[in-house]
């Protein structure tokens, strides 16, 4: 790693503080570190449980480079492997589909179960002959990537070296811990995909702020004004925003999603919105909750996976895609931000910019953690030399 | 199932074009127990198993004892 980063210049107080340099958003080097440091050292959103509703469904897919596996098995425990066969590296699910019974290469037929043991391994002492002293099934069953549910979302931790999945999110799970209960995916109409042209970290900073909402959002400046906003800021894990002036969505006959249960008062008309490190964001309010899943895909490119949730199994289909349009329509009001933000990194004069005291404390906090764990990987690999 | 070789080699590469593996399972299953070689028979069986795992047909119990019987399988 030949790039240096003047970390104290991030890692001071707000007043004085300046973002992240341009190589942190533009860099392939330091596009690469960061995938150690910030993504696979950490519990990192990969796709949400409801995507793989029954036991056996599998879906494929790459993250950071690195082909996983997700699926049910078959006794309803999600899990992530390695899309990889421990023969001869194949790729052993290219498709999302139904595994009925184990999971075959396609190149010589090792077989898996959908918990990961290997359990067949064809004429691999000769024809006909699928035992072999040398071949010990029991350590070669699939690497499986530890992983973890919360809020329906699939969290992994590429490198296994994270604390518990509690330990970690300790501090959001407790400051949401009246939504711990059952979230019931919307469905087809409530789901959908954006491809930015921006850095994945851009997507988390614009996303914790409530600075930007007078201009990029005016359509909420009737009933949300700015100063109805509050910053959240847990240094090591999270920030955001919150409102207080939460409206909720009314269908043609005035109906409404039903709310999650024994909420507080507070939640009438509040609902926040947490960038929980490294890349989701989440949102919650009284009658649905959301979680957008960050996947980075090169330093100047995000696929952002957004999925809705609902107290109830049972919701208002019309009302349900009324909300995902509502919310989408606000999402991409987005978009033009981060890619410009994207665009303008590669002005070789800007120092990482300055930030408002008042407005920017999220996007600081964010900044910290991750100069922070850039710096400690940084120092970890220095050491290793 | 009553074929001749012909009929059944032609099956069996029509259920790998169709990448059919329950009736995989069938046809080797079947092919390995007409062939007289025990070699032959056992890699028949194995592939007959493979499919089976795959596509969980209930073959998969009886391939494996007479697979595991002839110490082919764990």
């Amino acid at each position: 790693m030949s790039y240096t980063t003047d970390f104290d210049a991030i890692r001071i107080s707000i007043s004085q503080a300046k973002g992240l340099p341009n190589a942190h958003y533009i860099d392939p080097a330091v596009y690469d570190e960061e995938r150690h440091a910030l993504l696979f050292n950490q519990w990192a959103g990969l796709a949400v449980a409801s995507e793989v509703p029954e036991p056996g469904d599998a879906i494929p897919s790459t993250f950071l480079g690195v082909p996983l596996l997700l699926l049910r098995d078959k006794y309803d425990q999600v899990r992530v492997f390695q899309n990889t066969c421990r023969h001869r590296g194949m790729i052993l699910v290219e498709y999302a589909c139904k595994i009925a019974g184990a999971i075959r290469c396609p190149y010589h037929s090792w077989c898996y179960r959908t918990d990961g043991r290997l359990v067949s391994t064809p004429h691999v002492g000769g024809p006909g002959q699928s035992t072999h002293k040398d071949i010990n099934r029991s350590e070669l069953g699939l690497i499986e990537i530890r992983s973890h549910i919360w809020r329906d979302v699939v969290w992994i931790n590429m490198n296994g070296n994270a604390p518990t999945f509690e330990d970690a999110m300790q501090d959001a799970i407790t400051r949401w811990s009246e939504f711990e209960q059952p979230l019931y995916h919307g469905g087809a109409d409530s789901t959908f995909k954006l491809d930015v042209n921006c850095n994945w970290k851009l997507a988390v900073e614009n996303y914790c702020e409530s600075y930007h909402l007078p201009w990029i959002h005016p359509g909420l400046n009737s009933y949300s004004r700015l100063e109805d906003h509050y910053n959240i800021e847990n240094y090591g894990s999270y920030s955001g925003q919150g409102t207080l002036v939460y409206r909720q969505l009314s269908g043609e006959s005035n109906e409404k999603f039903p709310d999650f249960e024994n909420l507080s008062e507070k939640w009438n008309e509040s609902a926040e919105y947490l960038s929980i490190y490294p890349n989701v964001l989440l949102g919650t309010h009284r009658d649905h909750a959301f979680a957008i899943i960050l996947i980075p895909d090169g330093p100047e490119k995000t696929v952002e996976n957004i999925h809705f949730f609902y107290p109830s199994e049972d919701t208002n289909e019309a009302l349900r895609k009324k909300n995902t349009d509502q919310w989408k329509e606000i999402f991409k009001e987005d978009i033009f931000v981060v890619e410009g933000m994207q665009r303008g990194r590669h002005g070789i004069a800007f120092d990482g910019g300055k930030f408002s005291p008042a407005m920017d404390g999220p996007t600081h906090c964010f900044h910290d953690w991750a100069a922070s764990q850039i710096e400690t990987h940084r120092g970890l690999e220095h050491a290793a030399e | 199932m009553q074929l001749n070789d012909q009929d059944l080699e032609d099956q069996i590469l029509m259920a790998h074009d169709a990448s059919n593996t329950w009736l995989l399972a069938e046809l080797y299953a079947h092919a390995a127990e007409r062939v007289l070689d025990h070699e032959q028979a056992c890699f028949l069986a194995t592939q007959a198993y493979v499919c089976a795992l795959q596509s969980n047909h209930p073959l998969k119990s009886k391939l494996h004892t007479f697979l595991k019987r002839h110490g082919r399988e764990e």
